[in-house]
C-alpha cells in the first residue's frame, strides 16, 4: 500500500468518526425517548433499563384516552394559518424589497431585526393587546404572536429566491401583454415555487415548535402541542411514558418535511444576504 | 408596417443622465442597428421603446401613435433578451402560446400560428419540451419564436447573438435577416458588436455617452465616419491614427510629410485616420491614388489565410496594415518595407473636436 493511500484511508476513517459521533449525539436521544415510550407504566422512571418488554400502554392512552389529538389538531392549525397569512404578506414584501430595493439594503437585513428581538420583550405587549381584545386563550393570540417571527423568515427566504428570478421574464411577459401583476402571478410565482415550499415548510416548523407564546397565550382546549408536552410534567411528577410519545409526535413530521426540502432550505436562509 | 420616431428623448436615472435630447427616425421595414460601447445608452434606447423605461422627457412614436405613457402591453412590440427570458416552468409550446393567450385568441388559432413558426425556425420536435431542456440555439429560437407569433408592429433586439459561439452567431445572423426580409417588420437591434452591426444593419445608429454620433447606412458609417469615435468604433482591425498637422496643403507628423491634393485651405491640428486595408506595400496601388512612398519597418504578420495583418513600427508608433496573402513574400520581420496611403481614402479630424474635416 502507498503512503498516499494510506493517508486517504485514515482521513476517510477519521471522517467517518467524527460524523458518526456528531449523528450519535444528535439522534441517541431520539432513541432513548422511543425506548421509553414504549415501557411498561414500572420501568418508565428506570433510564438505567434497556431490556424489557415493549409495551403499547402509553401510545394508547395518548391517543385514545387524552386529549393529545386536538392539540395536535390545533397545532396544525395554527401553523397553516400563520404560514399561508405570512406567505401572503411575505412574498409581496419579498418581491419589494428584490426588485425596487424598498427601504435601502439596510431594511433588507432589518426584516430580521424582529427575529433578534428575546420573545419576553414581545409578550408582554402582546398579552396586553390579547387581553384587550379578549383573545387570550384562543388560536388567534398564538397565530398573532407566531406571526411575529414567521412573516420575517418566510420574507427572508423569499427575497433570495425572487433575486434569482430574472427581471427579464416579468418584462418579456409585460411585452407579451400582460400586466405587472399578472406577470408576478403567472411568471415570477411559478419560478419560485421551490422557495415557497422551503419557506412555508421553514415557518410551519417554527410555529409547530413554539411554546413559549403559546404558553402564555393559551391555555385548556386552545393548548398547542408543545405546551401539552410541557404539561406532563405535573405535580405528581413526569409522566414520563406519555410525554415521550407526545414528543416523537411533535418531532417525526417535522424531521420528514426538512428532509424533503433540506436543499432548498440551505439556499433559502442564506439567499437573502447575497445581494445587498 | 409602422416606423418608429423618438423625439428629443431624454433619459435620466438619479442623477446619471443616460440619455440627451436623442432625435431618432427609424423607417418603416427597415433593420436598423443601435451600436455603441457598453453604457452608451443603446439598452436603454431599446427598453423606452419597449416601455419598458419611462422617459424622462421627449416624446417616442409608434407609427403615428404616440405611446410614451404607454404600457409594454399596449405597445404591440416583441422583444428578445439577451438571455432570452424563456419561462422555465412553461413547455416550448406555451412559451410561444404565452403571448396569444394574453390577446385571449382561440386555442385552435394559437395552435396554427405556433405550428406555422415552428415550422419557419425548425422547432417541430421541441414544442413538448422545457427550456432548460434546450441548447443555446434552440432557446434562441424559441425566443425568436415567441416574438413572430404575435405578428407586432416592431421587433426589438437586445444582444439576441452574443450568449451563442460564434460559429452560431454567424447562422443565426443570417437566418435573423432572412426572417427580417420575409416578414418586413421593423426591427430595432442593439448589439456592441460593430461587425456584427455592420453585417445586419441597413442602417446603424452609432452612440456614445447618451448621445447619437452617428446615423447612416454601413457604408456611410465605415467610408466617411462623422468623427474620430465612429472611425475607431467601427472596422477591425482599427482604423490607424496619426497626430499631425496640416500645412500647405500637406499632412506632417509621425515623421511623414504627405502632400494631400484637394485638401482645400483647412490648416492646423488634426488626426489623419487611415483603415489598414487602405496602407499598400509601395507598387501596389495604381500611381494616381498613391502618397508619396514612406519607410516602415515590419514588426509582425498574422497570417488570417486569403490576407495578413501586419503590424509595422513608424517613428515609435504602430500602424496596422490589411495585405493580401500574394504580397507577403516581399515582406521579412525585421526588414523595412516601403508604404504608399491611398489619398482617395484617407480621413482627417479635428484634433479639438474629433469632428470630421
Amino acid at each position: 500500500m502507498t503512503v498516499p493511500l494510506l493517508r486517504r484511508r485514515l482521513y476517510l476513517a477519521l471522517q467517518t468518526g467524527v460524523v458518526g459521533l456528531a449523528l450519535l449525539t444528535v439522534l441517541f436521544p431520539f432513541f432513548w425517548i422511543f425506548l421509553t415510550s414504549l415501557k411498561p407504566p414500572d420501568l418508565v422512571a428506570r433510564p438505567d433499563v434497556w431490556t424489557f418488554l415493549p409495551s403499547a400502554a402509553n401510545w394508547r392512552e395518548v391517543f385514545l384516552e387524552s386529549d393529545v389529538p386536538r392539540y395536535i389538531a390545533n397545532s396544525l392549525l395554527v401553523g397553516v394559518v400563520t404560514v399561508a397569512i405570512a406567505l401572503l404578506v411575505g412574498f409581496p414584501a419579498a418581491y419589494s424589497f428584490s426588485r425596487y430595493g424598498t427601504g435601502g439594503g439596510l431594511a433588507r437585513f432589518a426584516v430580521l431585526a424582529a427575529e433578534m428581538v428575546p420573545p419576553a420583550v414581545l409578550i408582554v405587549p402582546l398579552f396586553l393587546v390579547m387581553y384587550r381584545l379578549a383573545l387570550t386563550n384562543t388560536l388567534v393570540a398564538v397565530i398573532a404572536a407566531h406571526l411575529t417571527f414567521v412573516v420575517p423568515v418566510v420574507t427572508w427566504f423569499l427575497i433570495g429566491f425572487v433575486d434569482e428570478v430574472p427581471r427579464e421574464l416579468e418584462e418579456q411577459a409585460m411585452v407579451d401583454g400582460y400586466t405587472r401583476g399578472q406577470a408576478i402571478l403567472r411568471v415570477v410565482l411559478p419560478a419560485v415555487r421551490p422557495g415557497i415550499a422551503a419557506a412555508g415548510i421553514f415557518g410551519f416548523v417554527l410555529s409547530w415548535n413554539d411554546m413559549f407564546y403559546a404558553l402564555i397565550l393559551t391555555g385548556g382546549a386552545s393548548k398547542t402541542l408543545p405546551v401539552a408536552i410541557a404539561g406532563y410534567w405535573t405535580f405528581r411528577g413526569i409522566e414520563m411514558g406519555k410525554m415521550a410519545v407526545a414528543i416523537l409526535l411533535a418531532v417525526v413530521p417535522v424531521l420528514v418535511a426538512s428532509f424533503f426540502v433540506q436543499k432548498h432550505l440551505v439556499k433559502g436562509l442564506g439567499g437573502g444576504a447575497v445581494k445587498m | 408596417m409602422p416606423g418608429v420616431r423618438l423625439e428629443k428623448v431624454s433619459k435620466r436615472f438619479g442623477e446619471v443622465r443616460t440619455l440627451r435630447d436623442i432625435d431618432l427616425e427609424i423607417a418603416d421595414g427597415s433593420f436598423t442597428v443601435l451600436v455603441g460601447p457598453s453604457g452608451c445608452g443603446k439598452t436603454t434606447t431599446l427598453r423606452l421603446v419597449a416601455g419598458l423605461e419611462t422617459v424622462s422627457s421627449g416624446r417616442i412614436l409608434i407609427g403615428e401613435r404616440d405611446v410614451t405613457a404607454l404600457e409594454p402591453r399596449e405597445r404591440n412590440v416583441a422583444m428578445v433578451f439577451q438571455n432570452y427570458a424563456l419561462y422555465p416552468h412553461m413547455t416550448v409550446y406555451d412559451n410561444i402560446a404565452f403571448g396569444l393567450r394574453a390577446k385571449r385568441m382561440d386555442e385552435a388559432e394559437i395552435r396554427r400560428r405556433i405550428l406555422d413558426v415552428a415550422a419557419m425556425l425548425g422547432l417541430g420536435d421541441l414544442l413538448a419540451r422545457r427550456p432548460g431542456e434546450l441548447s443555446g440555439g434552440q432557446q434562441q429560437r424559441v425566443a425568436i419564436g415567441r416574438a413572430i407569433v404575435r405578428e407586432p408592429n416592431l421587433f426589438l433586439f437586445d444582444e439576441p447573438l452574443s450568449n451563442l459561439d460564434a460559429k452560431l452567431r454567424i447562422g443565426m445572423r443570417t437566418e435573423l435577416l432572412k426572417l427580417h426580409r420575409e416578414l418586413g417588420t421593423t426591427t430595432i437591434y442593439v448589439t456592441h458588436d460593430q461587425e456584427e452591426a455592420m453585417t445586419m444593419g441597413d442602417r446603424i445608429v452609432v452612440m456614445e455617452a447618451g448621445e447619437i454620433r452617428q446615423t447612416g447606412t454601413p457604408r456611410e458609417i465605415y467610408f466617411r465616419p462623422a468623427d474620430l469615435m465612429v472611425a475607431r468604433f467601427v472596422g477591425s482591425p482599427p482604423m490607424n491614427i496619426f497626430e499631425g498637422r496640416l500645412e500647405g496643403g500637406a499632412f506632417e507628423g509621425a515623421g511623414l510629410r504627405l502632400p494631400l491634393p484637394g485638401i482645400g485651405s483647412f490648416a492646423g491640428r488634426v488626426l489623419l485616420g487611415v483603415r489598414p486595408e487602405d496602407i499598400h506595400l509601395a507598387g501596389t496601388l495604381e500611381p494616381e491614388r498613391a502618397s508619396a512612398p514612406f519607410s516602415a519597418r515590419v514588426e509582425v504578420i498574422e497570417l488570417l489565410g486569403a490576407r495578413a495583418i501586419v503590424t509595422f513600427a513608424l517613428e515609435g508608433a504602430e500602424i496596422k496594415a490589411v495585405v493580401e496573402e500574394r504580397q507577403l513574400d516581399t515582406l521579412r520581420e525585421d526588414t523595412d518595407a516601403s508604404l504608399v496611403l491611398d489619398h482617395h481614402r484617407l480621413h482627417l479630424f479635428d484634433a479639438e473636436s474629433g469632428e470630421r474635416v
